[in-house]
């Protein structure tokens, strides 16, 4: 058992996983954006 | 004369010992699962024959008399280069239809959410003794992602190649094994039995082949040192997207993918040799490897299960442990275990956008930790 690494791991468990959200975060609204203005400049088939 | 024939014939079986028989030993279980039990076939045999190959007498396929032999060329050329999980991801890439997740964009976390298991395992795997550089290829395992899974270890535990892609992909394959007894563990039968909406709305070719580019400036921006790890990805989706290069998506699709794999396979097994793959450390890295497995698809759960406390339209939350990287593989598993409770419910597609977002998370987690390590290492 060793705990010398252990403030770097919980970092990088802290830091890590608040990257990854706030990326799939950032994915989320851009799809969403996207989504919605390519569909308002998209003519739709008469 | 008699001596030195017989000296030069006996040289090869003075070199075999008890650790090159366990060495064959293990090359031929690997290849046993793959061929009886279908458990990733076409990188467990490879690799079971390479790890077979460089225990052979002298090592002459590794290095001998200062030679380097193939697999050692290979190994040099394709892995530590970060060629070969490089190709994979295009060929990756191209076989991926975002559609399913561009439908329902809310299915984006579960790709973040069902990585915790990466970071917790480097936690364990430190305590457990591992330096640093060590527990992150050892946490990154969990990510069910073995392209990426091989660049990590190329670039920070090279000695470790062997155990750490071997435990990845049994583990990989052992998708359907692992995951039902963690789903239901953690849910009850009503939480199964939650139906969920069909979506299937059009969505509009300029957002899907825009995608593989946005994302690709995204994380580069977010994630520099991911750059090479997400940008052959999307530009493998590209290619399938963007509706001019069929045949390049198809080649990307089979012929770049099945070639790659064979060498990626081989070479790995290369890596398998006695004196790094006997030791203690292997069997830590199996249990760790686990470990990150069972917490990444626990983890998604329990993510959907808090996600339900604030939902009017509750998800069923079985739909989390998708978030992993292990495509189509994981979706497949979960849609059976909603119709073993319900003949009738159909979630496959959520299932598939989750794990298609587990497919992104996967890279960007593992350009995470190729980006972080390094800092910790200097910062603290």
């Amino acid at each position: 058992m060793s705990f010398d690494i252990l403030p770097q791991t919980v970092t990088l468990l802290g830091v890590g996983m608040l990257v990854l959200f706030i990326f799939m975060g950032l994915l989320f609204v851009l799809i969403h954006l996207f989504v919605f203005v390519a569909r308002k400049f998209t003519k739709k088939p008469a | 004369m008699l001596d030195v024939i017989l000296e030069f014939f006996s040289n090869g079986l003075l070199a075999l010992g008890w650790q090159q028989f366990m060495m064959f030993a293990i090359g031929g279980v690997l290849i046993w699962l793959a061929i009886a039990k279908d458990y990733e076939p076409m990188l467990l045999l490879p690799i079971g024959f390479g790890a077979i190959l460089v225990n052979l007498p002298l090592e002459v396929v590794w290095q001998h008399d200062g030679i380097d032999g193939a697999l050692k060329i290979l190994f040099d050329a394709g892995i530590m280069t970060e060629i070969f999980p490089l190709l994979i991801f295009v060929a990756v890439g191209a076989m991926i239809d975002f559609r399913p997740l561009f439908q329902r964009p809310w299915m984006m976390f579960f790709g973040a959410a069902a990585h915790f298991g990466i970071f917790f395992t480097i936690i364990l795997a430190g305590i457990l003794g591992f330096d640093l550089k060590e527990a992150a290829c050892i946490g990154i395992i969990g990510a069910a992602d073995g392209p990426t899974t091989i660049y990590i270890t190329s670039r920070f535990a090279q000695h470790l190649m062997g155990p750490i892609t071997v435990v990845a992909y049994s583990y990989m394959s052992l998708v359907p094994i692992i995951q039902p007894p963690v789903v239901l563990a953690l849910t009850t039968k009503k939480e199964r039995l939650i139906r969920m909406e069909a979506i299937d709305h059009d969505i509009p070719s300029i957002v899907v082949i825009s995608f593989p580019i946005l994302v690709t400036i995204l994380a580069s921006l977010l994630v520099p040192i991911a750059a090479p790890l997400i940008g052959f990805l999307m530009f493998g989706n590209l290619i399938r997207e963007c509706g001019v290069l069929e045949k390049l998506s198809r080649t990307a699709q089979n012929e770049l993918s099945n070639l790659v794999t064979l060498l990626l396979g081989i070479t790995v097994g290369a890596s398998m040799r006695a004196e790094y793959f006997l030791q203690f450390s292997t069997l830590y890295i199996m249990f760790l490897g686990m470990v990150a497995f069972v917490v990444n698809s626990a983890f998604g759960v329990f993510f959907a299960k808090i996600l339900n406390l604030f939902m009017r339209k509750k998800m069923n939350p079985m739909i989390g442990a998708c978030g992993i990287s292990a495509f189509p593989m994981s979706s497949r598993v979960i849609q059976k275990m909603a119709l073993k409770d319900d003949p009738s419910n159909i979630i496959l597609m959520h299932a598939v956008s989750a794990n298609v977002s587990g497919q992104i998370g996967s890279v960007v987690a593992g350009g995470l930790v190729l980006a972080l390590v390094p800092v910790l290492l200097q910062a603290l």
